[in-house]
């Protein structure tokens, strides 16, 4: 069953900038896609539009088969859920708990519904605790996770995330990645992450759409799209330090070159066990 | 200079700290606490005397005491600002209100009369100023914000003007920490000693930059609420509970108010 379905869809923003163009996509339900561009690519924007936030000015949108538009917006927005890249954007509550109960009780949900989906938004995130703080007292790692939760609590169809790694420490970083897998793995989610941070996406995604100028310039699997390092830098990203390293390996080292490109720590490892179990 | 006041500005006005202490009024049920906090307000408003005032003014001396409030912040938390310019606004009374003459100057040809009424009026303008200010810092200091915006909630303040609030509380902080690494970054490459005209040229790039910040912020929030389904009929939901110590603080405020209106309408204070 296909989750969302954008067919030729264009937007300007109201000062003239095309922001997108030629944009076509697919997503199967259950499926975790990235959307990977530069800064300004439209990835941003390109959320906005599949959560009805934004209209496109040409083309059309649908979310399980239901047409984005302001009169299904209600509909969608119960189907969709969306971190933005600036969780103070996000927390607008005095308290965290106001803040994770908001979206449900605007679902309509009876109150021992709410504090029940609260609840469990907090102990997946890893925010017991934490009820009562107001979020300007809470870190920029505990605000993302904070974001997250607030969404959780809405049980949405879709995640999207919108640069979830941004400013944060390796820690704060990968605790974050878990969370997210955690997440996906527990629930029947459709994902959708957009990042320029690359490095984390094989761990999460299994299939990417690559924007650059608002347009799409490549979309397929990422071990296929990963390996071709060219695109990539073309595309105004930084390939994983690991890819690279394995091509520069090609290149130089190896005199049977290792494809495909292993992605992660552990492919690498396999990959080099493979190869010298060959040799021997 | 700006950025050390920034920073205190922060620090003196939202001491949350305050409002954890388990002590007397920080246990009231926030309804209770607004209802009688703006009970005492306006029979602050309607006393014609000092002496009508005292007993409101026993009250909110004492009650720091009872509630881990540091008197020496409180007071200079309650005396600066408002009162101050209170002050100044009373300065003319003196001399426009008729009354006992208490002393008279000829400054060449101009007669200028100090009456002793006036002098009262505007101690006593001054006073009723403080109080106001005194009931609300008490309020602020001893409640946490949430259960302030609960206790609006009961009482059927409208929802526009409650999320308002709750926003204009949650960003505020967002906005003092982005003037203050905006003024950081200022000063970072401000090598010598500016000119004043320069340090008000630079403040004022500063503020409109942030007013334009505060817009596009403004914008995006806005869209986060509405991803999350915020509509007009939107409300924060908050649970707060209630204390036997209530009733006792309730019926403090109400002797205390009733004494002072009595005193007022029997007019024992004399000279209003």
């Amino acid at each position: 069953m296909l989750a969302i379905q954008i067919n030729n869809v264009k937007f300007v923003y109201p000062n003239g900038n095309v922001a997108l163009k030629n944009i076509n996509i697919e997503i199967e339900k259950g499926e975790r896609v990235a959307l990977l561009g530069p800064n300004g690519a439209g990835k941003s924007t390109l959320l906005m539009l599949i959560h009805g936030l934004f209209m496109p000015t040409e083309g059309s949108i649908k979310v399980f088969g239901i047409p984005v538009n302001k009169e299904n917006f209600s509909k969608i927005k119960s189907k969709i859920g969306m971190v933005f890249q600036d969780p103070n954007d996000q927390l607008f509550c005095p308290t965290l708990w106001e803040d994770i109960t908001f979206g449900p009780y605007n679902l309509g949900l009876p109150d021992d519904e709410v504090i029940k989906r609260g609840k469990n938004a907090l102990k997946i995130m890893g925010l017991n605790g934490y009820e009562q703080k107001p979020p300007h007292h809470l870190s920029i790692g505990e605000k993302k996770k904070a974001a997250i939760a607030t969404i959780i609590s809405m049980n949405p169809e879709i995640l999207m995330l919108d640069e979830p790694t941004a400013n944060l420490d390796p820690k704060t970083r990968n605790e974050l990645i878990n969370y997210i897998k955690k997440i996906c793995d527990e629930q029947d989610i459709t994902l959708i992450i957009a990042s320029h941070d690359i490095n984390f996406i094989p761990l999460i995604a299994e299939k990417a759409y690559i924007l650059k100028q608002g347009e799409i310039i490549a979309q397929g699997k990422i071990v296929d799209l990963f390996s071709n390092t060219k695109l990539l830098i073309e595309a105004g990203l930084e390939p994983p330090l690991i890819t690279y390293f394995f091509q520069l390996l090609n290149q130089h080292i190896f005199d049977c070159p290792i494809m495909p490109l292993p992605l992660t720590i552990e492919e690498a490892l396999n990959k080099i066990r493979e190869q010298l179990k060959n040799k021997h | 200079m700006l950025r050390n006041f920034l920073k205190n500005f922060q620090d003196i006005m939202f001491v949350e700290k305050i409002s954890m202490e388990k002590a007397f009024l920080q246990k009231i049920d926030p309804r209770i606490k607004l209802f009688a906090f703006t009970f005492l307000i306006i029979t602050t408003i309607f006393s014609n005397s000092i002496i009508s005032l005292f007993p409101l003014l026993i009250v909110l001396i004492l009650f720091p005491f009872f509630s881990n409030i540091p008197f020496k912040f409180f007071f200079f938390r309650t005396s600066i600002f408002i009162p101050i310019f209170a002050a100044i606004i009373s300065l003319p009374l003196p001399f426009i209100t008729p009354g006992n003459i208490l002393a008279s100057f000829n400054l060449n040809g101009f007669f200028i009369i100090i009456t002793l009424n006036g002098i009262i009026k505007a101690i006593n303008f001054v006073f009723k100023i403080w109080i106001c200010v005194a009931a609300l810092t008490l309020l602020i200091l001893t409640t946490s914000f949430s259960k302030i915006i609960n206790a609006l909630q009961f009482f059927k303040i409208p929802k526009l003007f409650i999320l308002m609030v709750a926003l204009t509380y949650r960003f505020i902080f967002l906005f003092i920490d982005e003037a203050y690494r905006m003024i950081l970054a200022k000063e970072a490459r401000t090598i010598k000693k500016q000119k004043k005209i320069e340090i008000m040229k630079n403040i004022g790039s500063i503020i409109s930059n942030l007013f334009i910040r505060a817009y596009e912020r403004g914008e995006r929030v806005y869209l986060a609420m509405k991803s999350r389904g915020y509509s007009k009929d939107s409300n924060l939901k908050i649970e707060v509970g209630t204390h036997k110590n209530d009733y006792i603080f309730l019926f403090i405020i109400i002797i205390s108010c009733v004494i002072s209106l009595y005193i007022t309408f029997l007019s024992i204070g004399g000279i209003s």
